[in-house]
């Protein structure tokens, strides 16, 4: 039940940005109605008002749809995660491609129209414009991005304790939380870095406008990413302050953590939403507004410019967003990598998770070694390093959290770390007993099998492996 | 000062850069003393080669419009400065190309009247 409302939330979420940012964009605004320059007039007449009217019905009909399809495909939860994650992620490219195909496909249109009627130049159309004013002043626009290295340095403090730096170098898992809130840091820096160099925009033709608006964005930006990264930097001092002396860090301070660390989340979206507000409110002000008709170049929904050197632009439709000039080699390949990368982390993760679910758990004793095999990972084990072996009725009753793998209602698999029983590893069928338990200096290793005789055969073949004297005990 | 730049027209774009400088430069949209954009910044806002605005610059400076120091970078020259050796000539520059000027106008068919007034009306923008 947690997995449908987190996986139902997650959707709306997703469903709700995108609404947001691709879906509500029918306003004329900066001279331009769904990206195309147009003049007001045009943007007013009968028949974009009407083609207007069809785009905003089709585009409530879409993302209502989705709404809908994305919460039935939740309930897959209750069956296997795998099948689950296979659906999601089908239905997150349908959701992706056809929210894009949506916006682009109409941006194309309007488009059309504007050159069919011939509403060219809205007002003085230039392909470039740059306001030396607001050039000028760029350095001193924005919070200084060194912030986040003094947040990494406070990531680093805690090392200065002798017992903190003891747990971080002999636990397997110790590392996990300083180099995640080092490199969250870090990200938060570099976006910090890109938005203060990104190109300003030229809004009017008045040089102070042009300054307030860009400098707005830019310490509206700067200061989201540094706070964020202050967050990051406090969820993870919350951590390091609630590790015990055995190194267990409590589920309490855990949910401490996760809630800190949602912050950024509020920070980005509500600075998103304040900067276009305020942006909105400072344009008002413009009464000679200047309007860079490069429509050509955007008409497909993408940017393809020879003239432009940059690789990287900002995107039309979300000023968030930087595409790639498609009219480099570098921009096509960039995209084509991108693209691919994403299909194949996809398809990587939905196979990794239809093996963890599909392929069986097997015990193979060969000569030398024990070979535990399973659809997440393998594990051998020497028979000189195996303590003790022993059939258990249950899973020894402990708060377990899973370092790696995966745990859910039918299995678990992957390394484990139990309050009192310290690391350990479970290749696991939930709700099937018995549970072999095989000692090593590693920590325990539970296994066990849906067939009780497979199990109990699995016990009888180690014993015939490992000398018998310490071992031997069944329940 | 707003410059606006044509990326696909004729004109090279160093041309257009150093035309559109000194326009703004006489309409006093960029005052005495103020600083221009570094090279970098200017290239990468407009998204063009840092050599096409260094050769922008060396122009402006070899005709006194501009002055440029290693830490303050490229400022508007005041206006007293800007008679040294490169005015010099200039009134022959100008009597040359208003020659052409006036010859392109003839041929296109623009009257005498016409064309003094759109002269006239050029120099009114430029505030005097």
């Amino acid at each position: 039940m947690f997995m449908f409302v987190l996986f139902a939330m997650i959707d709306l979420v997703i469903v709700g940005i995108f609404y947001a940012v691709y879906g509500t964009k029918r306003k004329y605004s900066e001279g331009m109605l769904l990206g195309v320059h147009l003049p007001q007039s045009a943007a007013e007449s009968e028949e974009v008002t009407a083609f207007m009217e069809r785009y905003r019905r089709n585009t409530k009909i879409f993302y209502a749809v989705n709404v809908v399809i994305s919460t039935a495909v939740c309930a897959f939860c209750f069956w296997y995660i795998s099948v689950f994650m296979t659906v999601w992620s089908v239905w997150l490219l349908e959701f992706c491609v056809g929210a894009m195909a949506l916006l682009y496909g109409n941006h194309r249109k309007l488009y059309d129209m504007k050159v069919e009627k011939g509403w060219i130049g809205s007002g003085g159309s230039r392909i470039m414009a740059v306001d030396t004013k607001a050039a000028v002043q760029s350095g001193r626009m924005g919070l200084s991005p060194w912030w986040h290295l003094l947040f990494c340095a406070l990531i680093l403090m805690p090392c200065i304790d002798t017992d903190i730096r003891k747990y971080l170098m002999t636990s397997d898992d110790g590392w996990i939380f300083p180099v995640t809130g080092i490199l969250v840091s870090l990200t938060f820096g570099i976006l910090h870095i890109a938005i203060l160099r990104m190109r300003n925009k030229v809004y009017s033709e008045d040089s102070d406008l042009n300054v307030e608006v860009n400098r707005m964005q830019k310490n509206v930006w700067s200061w989201a990413l540094a706070g964020s990264s202050l967050f990051n930097v406090a969820a993870y001092l919350v951590v390091v302050s609630g590790i015990d002396e055995t190194g267990w860090i409590s589920t309490g301070v855990l949910v401490i953590y996760s809630i800190i660390e949602t912050i950024p989340g509020f920070f980005l979206i509500g600075g998103f939403f304040y900067m276009r507000s305020r942006k909105e409110k400072l344009l008002q002000k413009n009464v000679r507004p200047l309007y860079i008709d490069d429509d050509v170049y955007w008409k497909n929904g993408w940017y393809s410019n020879p003239n432009d050197k940059r690789l990287m632009v900002q995107d039309w439709a979300c000023s968030w967003n930087y595409t790639t000039n498609m009219a480099k080699p570098a921009g096509k390949i960039f995209m084509f990598l991108a693209i691919v990368f994403v299909a194949v982390c996809l398809v990587w993760g939905c196979v990794e998770m239809w093996k963890i679910d599909f392929v069986p758990i097997e015990v193979n004793p060969t000569g030398t070694q024990l070979e535990i095999t399973s659809g997440y990972s393998d594990y051998e084990i020497a028979y000189d390093d195996i303590t003790g072996v022993e059939l258990l009725d249950s899973l020894p009753d402990d708060d377990y959290r899973r370092i790696n793998g995966g745990a859910d209602q039918h299995k678990m698999m992957g390394r484990f770390k139990g309050e009192k029983t310290g690391k350990c590893r479970m290749y696991l069928y939930v709700g099937y007993t018995p549970v072999l338990e095989i000692m090593t200096e590693d920590g325990p290793v539970y296994v066990n099998s849906r067939d009780v005789q497979e199990t109990e055969e699995w016990m009888r073949e180690i014993m015939q492996q490992v000398q018998p004297a310490p071992f031997g005990k069944t329940h | 000062m707003v410059l606006k730049i044509d990326m696909s027209g004729e004109t090279p774009i160093y041309i257009q850069l150093r035309n559109e400088i000194v326009k703004g430069i006489g309409r006093g949209e960029l005052a005495a003393g103020e600083n221009l954009p570094t090279v970098r910044q200017l290239a990468s806002e407009l998204g063009v080669n840092t050599m096409t605005v260094s050769k922008a610059y060396q122009l402006l400076k070899s005709e006194e419009f501009i002055e440029t120091d290693r830490r303050k970078g490229a400022a508007v020259k005041p206006a007293q400065s800007m008679g040294g050796p490169a005015a010099a000539g200039y009134r022959e520059h100008l009597e040359d190309e208003l020659e052409l000027l006036s010859a392109e106008a003839k041929l296109r068919g623009l009257k005498r009247e016409e064309f003094l007034r759109l002269c006239e009306d050029a120099f009114a923008e430029m505030g005097v």
